[in-house]
């Protein structure tokens, strides 16, 4: 294969996963406050379209004619700098997320539906989500505004303590399968929804169980999504980091917020949930093609996320401290330990 | 070709932060510079085919070091640093640094078809900068040092909490208090 | 064509960059960082050497390369002390601006008879 058609190819990888995970975070929203609306007996928003479909449309057209302000006492470079790298930052995370196997249109093959399969692929991610704090610190530093400084202060110092619960479950996977690669940690969860790792009889079920609660409640506290949203608490902090951005600043940082959500449900996709394998390996469900299994699962996480949000109250500060030091980081260590002595039980009798 | 621009790309940018770090006066400025130093490294680090190390170098500076740095320098609320002056002792040690610069310059480029040219380690296998080549050096030939890290690592974590924890109010002339704890904390 | 000594005059040019900070500045923060940039310039130095065959490569058989260590391990540990470093020094910042409200290390000099 040539350089050019490995070239082209690549590139309609990109446009095909880009533009597909761009429309689910343009009706994410629409569909976020669809839902919220139900859990709280409204009806949500119901008058831009049939029940309000093209609500997305118009915020997003009322967002591009608003005014762009930047603060007086703002420091200018780092206020535009901050919601570029924070859309940036969600935006790489998306090439190495295996969608689904190959593919193929016309009867070409365009190899798996996955930009890149990077050696290290969890690491990457790994690696962008942690300059993905900066963009949220920046935000409340250069924007001169005590509030915002707060709220990014808070941002960056609870995503760096449950970064470390966030590494350590997903360790206990990397152990069994032994590789950081992401496509590979799919194919090893082959055939049927009980060789998924969160239930997995390789290692006697509990560290999966524990690994993927672990790995869910840091991806909600990385994702800034409630019951952590202590960065932009809006009662407290008047919306944190992002008070003082306006216009198309504020919408990127929004779309970060939408991409990082669905990057997460699909880091838990692929790593507890089987990534694109259909649950049972039996005819009617082994038809579906991959994709649409790994969509039905990161949309089930989804509506997870947004459910936990219309359910659970904010946590305070301390708590959520006490909660990621003396809680989640414990567990994770111990969870490493007993995986490891699982693995090894396993690996003795043979099972 | 790619390689080589993606090289001088790197090193660029990694010299401009660099400098960036020394010459900003504002030291959050200096913080997000080196941030770029250590992104340009990592970069540094893939052409080297290090993938693993350059994520983790990614990972351990930019995402807990500078982020630990770039909390305290928002907790301390500095100002803006004076200008430079350059006393007589810094004129001294600038000129060491030129001198020391030169004589490694001089030294590499004595004779440039040695070091400029060279090709990559014939017997470096496709492994070789993976995490599992790393793992298997760490973990047989070199475990001593691997394990007397992570002792440093637990020594400097409690030192750490001990040097910047709050003084005890009840604590007087370096003895601990035996009452309760203040229960404003 | 990116040989070693390209690498290494990048980590020459680096490690000066960071000495010229300790000697020039005087914020406690900005040394800590300069000190990381030297380490990080090492970093580099050890990466391209562990990379590239040693100027006396022609002494070397094919043996000697396979039963080397590998050199990036050395990087590793570096980023550790540091870690631990950086960790112990903001520690020690902290303590310090509590007690005489400055990071201007000219300014602490109690030791100084």
């Amino acid at each position: 294969m040539t350089e050019l058609s490995l070239a082209i190819y690549a590139a309609v990888r990109i446009g095909v996963i880009f533009s597909a995970v761009m429309t689910v975070v343009a009706f994410l929203p629409w569909i976020e406050r669809k839902l919220i609306g139900r859990f709280q007996q409204r009806f949500g928003p119901y008058r831009v379209g049939p029940h309000g479909i093209l609500q997305p449309i118009a915020d997003s057209i009322k967002l591009v004619f608003k005014e762009d302000i930047i603060p007086n006492n703002a420091d200018r470079v780092l206020f535009v700098l901050a919601p570029t790298l924070a859309l940036i930052t969600a935006v790489m995370n998306l090439a190495v997320i295996p969608f689904g196997p190959t593919f193929e249109l016309f009867g070409i093959s365009f190899g798996a539906v996955q930009v890149a399969d990077v050696n290290v692929g969890i690491l990457y991610i790994f690696g962008f989500a942690s300059l993905g704090v900066y963009s949220l610190f920046l935000a409340g530093w250069s924007s001169g505004n005590k509030y915002s400084l707060l709220g990014g202060l808070r941002s960056s110092a609870q995503m760096f303590s449950y970064e470390l619960s966030l590494g350590l479950s997903v360790v206990t996977v990397l152990m069994a399968v032994g590789d950081f690669k992401l496509s590979e940690i799919v194919l090893s969860q082959e055939g049927g929804f009980w060789n998924w790792w969160i239930v997995s009889p390789k290692w006697f079920v509990i560290p999966g169980l524990l690994g993927f609660f672990l790995l869910l409640v840091s991806a909600f506290a990385e994702t800034n999504r409630l019951p952590f949203d202590l960065p932009e608490a809006e009662t407290e902090l008047v919306a944190g980091y992002h008070t003082e951005y306006s216009s198309m600043k504020f919408a990127m940082f929004f779309m970060a917020e939408y991409i990082n959500m669905i990057v997460a449900s699909s880091i838990v996709t692929t790593l507890f949930l089987g990534g694109w394998h259909a649950p049972l390996p039996y005819e009617p469900f082994v038809l579906a093609p991959g994709w649409m299994w790994f969509a039905a699962k990161v949309f089930v996480l989804l509506f997870l996320f947004i459910w936990v949000r219309a359910t659970l109250p904010r946590f305070r500060y301390d708590q959520l401290m006490n909660f990621g030091w003396k809680f989640m980081l414990p567990l994770a260590l111990f969870n490493i330990f007993l995986a490891a002595c699982c693995l090894l039980l396993a690996d003795r009798f043979a099972l | 070709m790619a390689a080589t621009l993606f090289f001088w790309l790197c090193a660029f940018l990694a010299f401009f932060f660099g400098l960036g770090v020394i010459v900003a006066r504002n030291p959050m400025h200096s913080a997000l510079s080196l941030v770029m130093t250590f992104v340009a490294s990592a970069g540094l680090f893939l052409l080297l085919h290090a993938e693993f190390l350059a994520w983790i170098l990614i990972i351990v500076y930019s995402g807990a070091v500078m982020v630990l740095m770039i909390f305290v320098i928002s907790l301390l609320n500095l100002q803006r640093d004076e200008p430079i002056e350059f006393t007589a002792a810094r004129r001294w040690g600038v000129a060491f640094v030129v001198v020391f610069a030169a004589a490694l310059l001089i030294y590499l480029f004595r004779d440039a078809s040695v070091g400029f040219t060279y090709p990559p380690k014939p017997a470096i296998s496709a492994e070789w900068g993976s995490a599992k080549a790393i793992a298997t050096d760490l973990f047989t030939r070199y475990l001593l040092p691997f394990e007397l890290a992570s002792v440093l690592l637990t020594a400097a974590v409690i030192g750490a909490v001990v040097i910047a924890r709050k003084p005890d109010p009840n604590e007087i002339n370096g003895m601990e208090s035996t009452g309760e704890e203040p229960s404003n904390q | 064509m990116i040989g070693l000594n390209h690498y290494l005059l990048l980590s020459g040019v680096l490690f000066c960059l960071g000495v010229l900070g300790v000697i020039l500045r005087r914020n406690v923060l900005i040394i800590l960082m300069s000190v990381e940039l030297m380490l990080n310039a090492a970093n580099i130095a050890i990466a391209a050497f562990s990379r590239y065959p040693l100027f006396n490569a022609g002494t070397l058989t094919q043996e000697d390369y396979m039963t080397a260590g590998n050199g990036l391990v050395f990087v590793f540990l570096i980023l550790t002390v540091s870690a631990a470093e950086v960790g112990v020094g903001l520690a020690v910042v902290i303590n310090l601006y509590r007690q005489r409200s400055t990071v201007n290390i000219e300014e602490v000099n109690l030791l100084q008879g």
